[in-house]
């Protein structure tokens, strides 16, 4: 199914495999960052967008991904290589046991329950130091390493996100196709209608979320090998709330606005720096623009533009 | 005489002090078109509702083809082979005619993620169903509409996606929920044609409708609802000429002005 | 022991009551409009802010500048209405919450460059006086707090059941539409719920300030044990609101005592998730029903 948008999208990401040539330092590490985000974006956008579960667990997923990388590559001494891979499993098991009860749940209701369970986890990773070292956090992760090359620098862990993240659009992007994915966002849409068509319910919304997991253990796992330090802070809820926040400033629904979604929010911030203290709240400002004045995210921008380019050339 | 495929007896539901459907026995025929009538409130969409999974029911057995599925989960019922579609429709908005009709389908794949990234057996059996519903769509008049939007197309046609979307799965009973609503004679004409189409292929139909002419015309045999009873039985000429029938239509004083 | 158990007991009504008071903003933003306001926490802090301003920067007596406070966060209130909810009225639920993030990010940093990021103590109208009670000393302050809380609640009370105006939010409430068909002008219920929210959040940061310190972060951990509260006490119930804030606040301060003390943030979330899994609506909430 070649279509334009595909064609366009790949276009931008083997662009992007120019990027680190015209960006140095500071900048490199914040669009990994952007990246790494990206990823738990579109994890998201599986729950939320399509499915449409309020969930504000996100970060402590992303946490999950990040602490359990950290304890095997250090503690346990084993490969990146194989505590990746472990750490998205991780995740997505931990969310599959808390989301069979949870997700009986409802609305508001969810999203409190996905709250308490995020609040926990940064309390336990605090006060658990002995496994999780506390407010001290893990430090000492190791860099990823390929035989003979390190990783460890940002511009050579940028190709390692980029093609993460390129992994990781192309297999939501086959989930969007497939049945699963039509069956996660008919669930948001109707879901009485859902489960009369034949699909069990429950076990969709169990695989949305834990399929959220899983993308949000790959990016705190990411996140882990590229910062070598993980503390509980940065998987607090307010982190949840940003990453919800991306993926509706970007378009919710669709895999691009996820990433464009954190991209905008992640880099908006670093580019206003210069307006000194008060670049947070102009922030905060702009991003509440773009609700009221974008209700389908900035991705509905490149609609609007191709609909008026197409008007002019008439 | 045919087989019975669905055995309702004594279906009831409560809701708090109001029994919407009282001990309702129903024999449905394979391969006919049964239909359930009754005044408005009757508790006919209540009898749907819990016959497909969509509530609890509160007493009373159901059976479809030997099996018991009294109290099933909606999907497990639809898997079964009996599916319906929604008195107003229900559609996903945010997917195409096709994709509507595709998720119809979900039971007959496979039911995990990685199947669905990894392609292989899942994406040849979704081709498959993909060419099945292309021709469904295209019986029901929807082919220059299968990459549209649902809510893009008049009401009329919205109903036919439901009906495809309930016939992807190759269904042995559809009930149908009020299908005439809301549809001009003429759709109304196309519907009857589809109907009797259907049937002449072995599905059992079970059809509640309001719309007179349409039962008449298709129904092999009518059951009557009123207030949560079944009150009466048969083929359409008895169940015309039953005067319960004419009273719980248009009232007690009809029966006296006959008598 | 036991005046140590007294004192606990006291200093968690005292909390419990600025809970019951956040929590109770909650319920008349979210009853009215169906918005969860993450923006809450923010306006305990802004709440506190302002006192300290009026009272030692204005050099107002206390009396006077709590008044003035609470005007200046009515007055927020309508700010508030005016510049999140009103334009994202229409839209799904998720984005306006979104929406109160924003302006509570903005909120935030807005403190922190005007009063700056020192955290410090607020003077109470008590001082350090303490008051004997079965033997046990007593903070004034927070029998203080428990009054005036007990008092802004029961106000409340009176005006939601007992006036018209409240009649009228009422019916908002409970169906928008129908309100306005009776001529019910629901925009100014919605004001007047975002003047009240502004109001409750302003006295629980005023109240709260002395009792441990101010700073611009403080308002973030009293809006999430709010919701812990509510969730309890039942999510659409003022008695619910009360209940379940005291109840959180004496977990939190005997839980801290004779549990642990760094685990007892967690106790009130687990007892939260444990409601959320078996009771969601809460000791006095109503039964989530099945749908017809």
């Amino acid at each position: 199914m070649i279509n334009r948008r595909l064609l366009a999208a790949s276009a931008v990401f083997l662009l992007a495999l120019l990027l680190p040539a015209f960006i140095s330092g500071y900048g490199i590490r914040i669009l990994n960052l952007a990246l790494i985000s990206a990823i738990a974006v579109i994890g998201l956008n599986f729950a939320f967008g399509y499915a449409g579960l309020i969930t504000l667990a996100q970060a402590g997923f992303v946490g999950c991904g990040a602490y359990i990388t950290a304890i095997l590559s250090t503690t346990l001494g084993l490969s990146p290589w194989l505590s990746i891979p472990a750490a998205m499993v991780g995740a997505g098991v931990i969310a599959v046991v808390i989301g069979l009860p949870m997700l009986r749940l409802k609305g508001h209701y969810l999203a409190l329950a996905t709250l308490g369970f995020n609040v926990s986890f940064v309390i336990v990773a605090t006060n658990w130091k002995s496994l999780m070292g506390g407010t001290d956090g893990i430090s000492g992760i190791p860099a990823l390493a390929l035989p003979g090359w390190s990783l460890g620098t940002d511009h050579r862990y940028y190709y390692v996100v980029w093609a993460a993240l390129a992994v990781a659009t192309w297999c939501a992007w086959r989930i969007r196709n497939s049945h699963i994915g039509l069956a996660m966002i008919a669930v948001r849409d109707d879901e009485i209608a859902t489960g009369a068509a034949s699909v069990g319910v429950t076990r969709i919304k169990v695989q949305a979320f834990g399929l959220s997991a899983v993308y949000a253990g790959l990016a705190g796992a990411l996140f882990a090998h590229m910062t070598n330090f993980v503390a509980p802070d940065d998987f607090a809820l307010g982190h949840s709330i940003i990453y919800l926040a991306m993926l509706i400033i970007g378009g919710e629904g669709s895999i691009l606005g996820a990433i464009a979604g954190a991209v905008i929010v992640t880099f908006m911030p670093e580019l206003m720096r210069d307006l000194g203290t008060a670049y947070l709240i102009v922030f905060g400002g702009l991003m509440l623009l773009i609700l009221i004045f974008l209700p389908k995210g900035l991705l509905s921008l490149t609609g609007i533009v191709a609909r008026r380019l197409k008007a002019l050339s008439r | 005489m045919s087989a019975t495929i669905l055995a309702i007896d004594g279906l009831s539901k409560n809701f708090g002090g109001v029994h919407a459907v009282q001990s309702v026995s129903l024999a449905i025929p394979a391969g006919r078109v049964f239909s359930v009538i009754g005044p408005n409130g009757a508790g006919k969409t209540t009898l749907i509702n819990v016959l497909t999974g969509i509530l609890p029911s509160s007493g009373g057995k159901v059976q479809f083809e030997d099996r018991d599925i009294t109290d099933a989960p909606a999907h497990v019922v639809a898997s079964a082979g009996m599916v319906r579609t929604f008195q107003n429709g229900r559609l996903f908005q945010r997917l195409t005619v096709m994709e509507n009709v595709l998720v119809g389908a979900h039971h007959l794949l496979p039911q995990s993620v990685w199947s669905a990234i990894a392609g292989g057996t899942a994406a040849r059996r979704m081709g498959e169903i993909r060419e099945r519903a292309a021709v469904l769509l295209a019986t029901l008049g929807l082919t220059g509409d299968t990459d549209r939007l649902v809510g893009s197309l008049p009401y009329g046609r919205q109903r036919m996606v439901e009906i495809a979307r309930a016939l992807v799965s190759k269904p042995k009973l559809l009930l149908l929920d009020e299908p005439a609503a809301g549809l001009n004679s003429s759709e109304v004409e196309r519907l009857r044609g589809i109907l009797e189409e259907l049937r002449t292929q072995g599905l059992t139909l079970v059809l509640v409708e309001h719309n007179m002419g349409l039962v008449m015309r298709v129904a092999d045999r009518i059951a009557v609802i009123s207030f949560g009873e079944k009150i009466a039985e048969g083929s359409p000429a008895e169940v015309r000429a039953d005067p319960k029938v004419l009273e719980a239509y248009l009232g007690h004083g009809y029966r006296h002005a006959e008598g | 022991m036991s005046q140590q158990f007294i004192q606990l007991v006291v200093s968690g009504l005292a909390v419990g009551a600025v809970y019951a008071l956040v929590g109770l903003a909650f319920i008349m933003v979210n009853e009215a409009t169906g918005v969860v306001n993450f923006a809450t926490g923010q306006m305990v802090a802004i709440g506190c802010f302002l006192s300290v301003s009026t009272g030692i920067q204005m050099g107002l007596p206390l009396g006077p500048a709590y008044a003035l406070a609470l005007v200046a966060m009515a007055l927020f209130g309508i700010v508030f209405y005016a510049v999140v909810f009103r334009p994202l009225q229409d839209r799904p639920v998720v984005t306006v919450i979104i929406g109160t993030v924003m302006i509570g990010i903005v909120i935030q940093n807005s403190a922190l460059m005007t009063w700056g990021s020192v955290p410090f103590r607020p003077r109470s109208p008590f001082g350090r006086q303490v008051v004997d009670v079965f033997g046990a000393a007593i903070s004034a302050h927070a029998l203080f707090v428990i009054a005036v809380a007990f008092l802004m609640i029961g106000l409340l009370y009176g005006f939601i059941y007992r006036t018209a105006i409240g009649a009228r939010m009422r019916a908002v409430a409970q169906d928008r539409d129908a309100a306005r068909l009776m001529g019910i002008s629901v925009d100014r219920m919605f004001v007047l719920t975002w003047v009240i929210a502004g109001l409750l959040t302003g006295a629980a940061g005023i109240l709260v300030g002395p009792m441990w310190f101010a700073d611009v972060n403080m308002g973030d951990p009293i809006a999430l044990k709010a919701f812990a509260a509510i969730i309890i006490g039942g999510f659409s119930s003022v008695p619910g609101a009360i209940v379940g804030g005291i109840l959180v606040g004496l977990a939190e301060m005997l839980g801290a005592a004779y549990i642990s003390s760094a685990y007892k943030d967690g106790l009130v979330f687990l007892v939260m998730i444990l409601f959320l899994l078996v009771r969601p609506q809460g000791i006095f909430g109503e039964r989530i029903g099945q749908r017809a």
